[in-house]
Formats: structure tokens, sequence, C-alpha cells
């Protein structure tokens, strides 16, 4: 057996399980947008709009700026913390001439590929589903990304203050799963009490999911930069940060 | 003696023996209460996004003789979610790595502890976990004005009869499943679609005609109707008919789940 098929042979694993896996992450967005959006959208008492659109359009694009939130966050922990911890993977980059910095930013330019595989497929079931009438919605895939990475950067920059897993229980239950459903995600932000208003303006979350509509079903108007500036001075934050914590943890 | 000989491999299940797996689960939690506790708010957060925030908009929904809000129907679709969630969790996700990848089932076996004693201990700490957060989570109900009638005690033991049904329904997966790709496929295929279409978020009435048969075979539609009978007081005869759905269905998938893994485990 020469080496070439050792290769053929990798190729050809790593297509069938990316094959399997891409099946099953375009089949939960399928799902869930058909239980909430049209299920649960049809419920909506008739005539009531939101921001003019419908519920489902509504939500949809609520669900595929948060499910990048989602994606970027969880890239940000187990797999990160393996590498430091458990694999110790990136002792051995360290002895080779790559920087502490390079690898960070290598794992997150690694987030921004998962990132894209799961923006696309999603972006092309809502078109299917025609939620999108301007052609402004393609940008909504960049600022996707964009919301994930923001969101993973400080989680890495998190992760590598970690002995343990255990913070994460906390991360996901009392961070991540409040964002995604109070984010103005299945809701509009202005039914939340006001301080529940103030809070939720603070977030990524907000921010993303306000962004992609603009550019999807609603009005680009000038609140758009300021959206896009919160969401790049987070992601900056989370490298800078991320630079820190990594030389701390990873420099003998 | 043959006879004798079989009796040894397979002695008849004691709880005894099977309180000793719990115990050793018990132990073994200790150092991760969080989890435990945070566990809970899962359901909860949902219940207050989705129940109430989403529910503005939605008018009263008929259910049986009568109407009620969306967070009213909602609420115990998620207390039956969240047994569902429970029982993935006990008893298929960590069984799942306790026998290919921490092989604690094989240690414990070297003890007297026998394989169905192993079957029923897992289901027995899958069912107080269970109980906990249902009991916890029909408070919250009662202090949000979504219970609705004294029915609503017997929503106890049919929380226990579900979380019972399900992780029995999930030890079969343990008994099947060997790679750790099947996580993530029993989650996407199973579970996800079950957590969103049995009737929990909205009612079976709005499926097409051909797609509601399938939903009613489903364990988490009886799980979810039964619970919703007790809680909005609509009890009848369908009520006694999910309960009998869900008793079976431990019997069944309890026995054929301890076959699978026994066979698992001896070869």
């Amino acid at each position: 057996m020469s080496a070439t098929d050792i290769v053929v042979r990798n190729g050809h694993v790593f297509w069938r399980s990316w094959r399997a896996s891409f099946f099953l992450s375009v089949l939960s967005p399928v799902m869930f947008l058909s239980a909430m959006g049209l299920g649960l959208g049809s419920m909506v008492n008739e005539g009531r709009t939101f921001g003019g659109v419908d519920y489902l359009s509504f939500f949809a694009t609520g669900i595929l700026a948060s499910s990048a939130m989602q994606s970027g966050v969880f890239t940000g922990t187990y797999p990160i913390m393996s590498k430091i911890t458990w694999q110790k993977n990136y002792e051995a980059m360290l002895a080779s001439p790559l920087s502490v910095r390079e690898v960070f930013l290598g794992e997150l330019g690694w987030a921004a590929v998962t990132l894209t595989q799961l923006a696309v497929p999603f972006f092309v079931i809502m078109t299917v589903m025609g939620i999108f009438h301007t052609w402004s919605a393609v940008l909504a895939v960049p600022v996707v990304i964009l919301v994930g990475l923001s969101c993973c950067a400080p989680v890495m920059a998190f992760t590598a203050t970690l002995q343990t897993d255990e913070a994460y229980t906390w991360l996901f239950r009392f961070i991540v799963t409040p964002l995604f459903l109070l984010s103005g995600t299945f809701f509009p932000i202005t039914e939340l009490p006001a301080w529940g208003r103030v809070i939720a303006q603070a977030t990524p979350l907000f921010h993303g999911v306000e962004l992609v509509r603009q550019l999807t079903i609603y009005h680009l108007g000038i609140s758009a930069l300021w959206h896009l500036a919160y969401l790049f001075a987070l992601l900056i934050v989370g490298i800078l940060a991320g630079f820190r914590t990594f030389e701390k943890r990873l420099m003998p | 003696m043959a006879v004798s000989t079989r009796k040894a491999i397979h002695p008849p299940v004691s709880l005894h023996r099977a309180s000793r797996l719990f115990r050793r689960n018990l132990l073994a939690y200790k150092h991760y209460w969080i989890a435990f506790v945070s566990g809970f708010f899962e359901p909860f957060f949902y219940l207050v996004a989705v129940g109430f925030g989403v529910g503005q908009f939605i008018d009263r929904v008929p259910y049986g003789h009568t109407e009620i809000t969306y967070a009213a129907f909602l609420a115990p679709g998620l207390l039956a979610a969240s047994t569902l969630n429970g029982a993935v969790f006990d008893g298929f996700f960590s069984p799942f790595f306790k026998l290919n990848w921490m092989k604690t089932y094989e240690g414990i076996m070297t003890t007297p502890v026998g394989i169905p004693d192993i079957a029923i201990g897992e289901i027995m700490w899958a069912l107080m976990r269970g109980s906990i957060y249902g009991l916890g989570f029909l408070v919250v109900m009662l202090l949000m004005g979504l219970i609705h009638s004294a029915w609503a005690v017997f929503a106890v033991p049919a929380v226990m009869l579900s979380a019972t049904a399900l992780s029995s329904g999930a030890m079969i997966l343990t008994g099947i499943a060997r790679e750790i790709s099947s996580l993530e496929k029993v989650m996407t295929l199973i579970v996800f679609p079950l957590f969103l279409f049995s009737g929990t978020f909205f009612p079976v009435a709005l499926y097409p005609d051909y797609l509601r048969p399938v939903v009613e075979a489903t364990p988490l539609f009886h799980s979810a109707t039964l619970l919703r009978d007790l809680t909005t007081g609509q009890v009848g005869v369908g009520t006694a008919w999910h309960a009998a759905y869900l008793v079976t269905m431990c019997v069944v998938a309890g026995t054929v789940a301890i076959r699978l893994i026994r066979r698992r485990l001896v070869s």
C-alpha cells in the first residue's frame, strides 16, 4: 500500500463522515423552522405582524443569528479545552516555530470555517422557503459568521483560564440559553419589561439578530453601523483577551 | 447441574443490588451537583420565552371542553419534554460512556451485581432525577397560575411513569449504539423531532390528516397529553389510554433493553 492510498482512504473517511454530519446539521434548522415558524407561527393571531413580516420570517432570521452564536460559543469550549488540557496539542505545536498568537488566530480561523458550513446551508434553506426579498440578504452570511466569531473569541479566552470544564455548565445554562431565548429571537424585545430590554440590548446576540433582520427582512438603517461596530469591538476585545490568557497559560 | 449453573449466571433482579448502582451514581454526582441543579432551569427558560413571550401573540387554545392560555398549553408539554431530556441523558448518554469508554459496567459485573440490576439501577436513578425536576417544575406552574385542576396531584406519578417509560426506551439505544457518532444521530433524528413535533409546542390538530397518526404514536405525545389532561383537568378515557401506553412501554422497552445490554456485556 503506497502513501497515496492512505491519502485516498483518509479522504474517503473524511468525506463520508462529513457528509453524514453535514446532513444532520442541515436537518436540525429545517426541523426547528418548521416546528416553530410554521407550527407555532400558525397559531399566532391572524393579522399580527412583526415589523411588517410574518412570524416565520421573524423567527427564522433570529434563529440564523442565534445558531451562529451557539456554534461559536461551543467551538470555544470543549474543543479548545481538550487541546489545552487533555490532549495537549498546543504543547506540540508550540515546540515548532508557531507563536501562541498564531495558534489562537488559527483556531479562530477554523471556527470561521465551521460557521460558514453552518450559515450557508441555513441561508439556502431560508431562501427556498421564500423568506428573503432583497439582494442585500446575501450579506447576512458574513454577518452571521461575524456574530459567531465575536462570541467564540471571548469564550476561547475564557477557556484558557479554566482548569476543568465545570464552568461550561453555567455558561450554557445561564448565559447561552437565556440569550438564545430572550435576545429578540423568539419575540421582539419590546415585549420585555424595561429592565429586560436594557439587558437584552447589551448582549451581542441582540445586535447580531438586529443586523441580520435589517439586511434581510427590514429596511437597512443607520443603526446597522452601530450593531456592526459592537460586534467588531467584541471580536477585537476577545482576540486581545485571548492573546493574554493563551500566553499566560501556554508560555512556560 | 445445568439448571443451577444457569441460575448462577442470570440471578433474578434484586432491588437491593440495583440500589448499589443507584448509590454509585449518587456518589459520582456529588462532585457535579451544579449540572444536576441547573438541569431544572432549561424548561423554565423555555416556559418564560415561548409560553409567555410568544404566548402574548396567541389566542386561547381550545383544549378538551375548554380553552386555555398558550402558556397553560405549553407548560405540561415542557414538563414531558424535560422527562425526555432526563431519560436520554441518564438512560443513554451516561450508560453509553460507562459501557463503551469507561468500562464501568465490566468492573461492576465482577461483583454480585448483575446485568438486570445494572439496567434497573440506571432506570431508578433516571427516575429519581426526573421526578425531582418534574416536581420542581410543577411548583413553578402552580406559582404562575398554570395549574387549573386538583387532578394535577396525579401529575407527580405521571411524571414518574413518563420518566420510567422514556428511560427504558433510551436504554434500548444504549444496547444498540456502538459509535460516538451515534449520540449526534440519536439527538438529531430521534430526540429533537420528538421534542418539537409531539404536540409539545402546538396541538396535533394542526397537522394534516396523514401526519397526525404518526405523531400520536410517539411516546412523548402520550406523555405530554397525559400531563396536559391532568394539569388542565380535562380527564377522560383518553387520559387512561395515554397512561396505559406508557405502562406498556415500561414493560416492553425495559425487557428489550435488558436483553440487548446482556448481549453486549456477555459476548
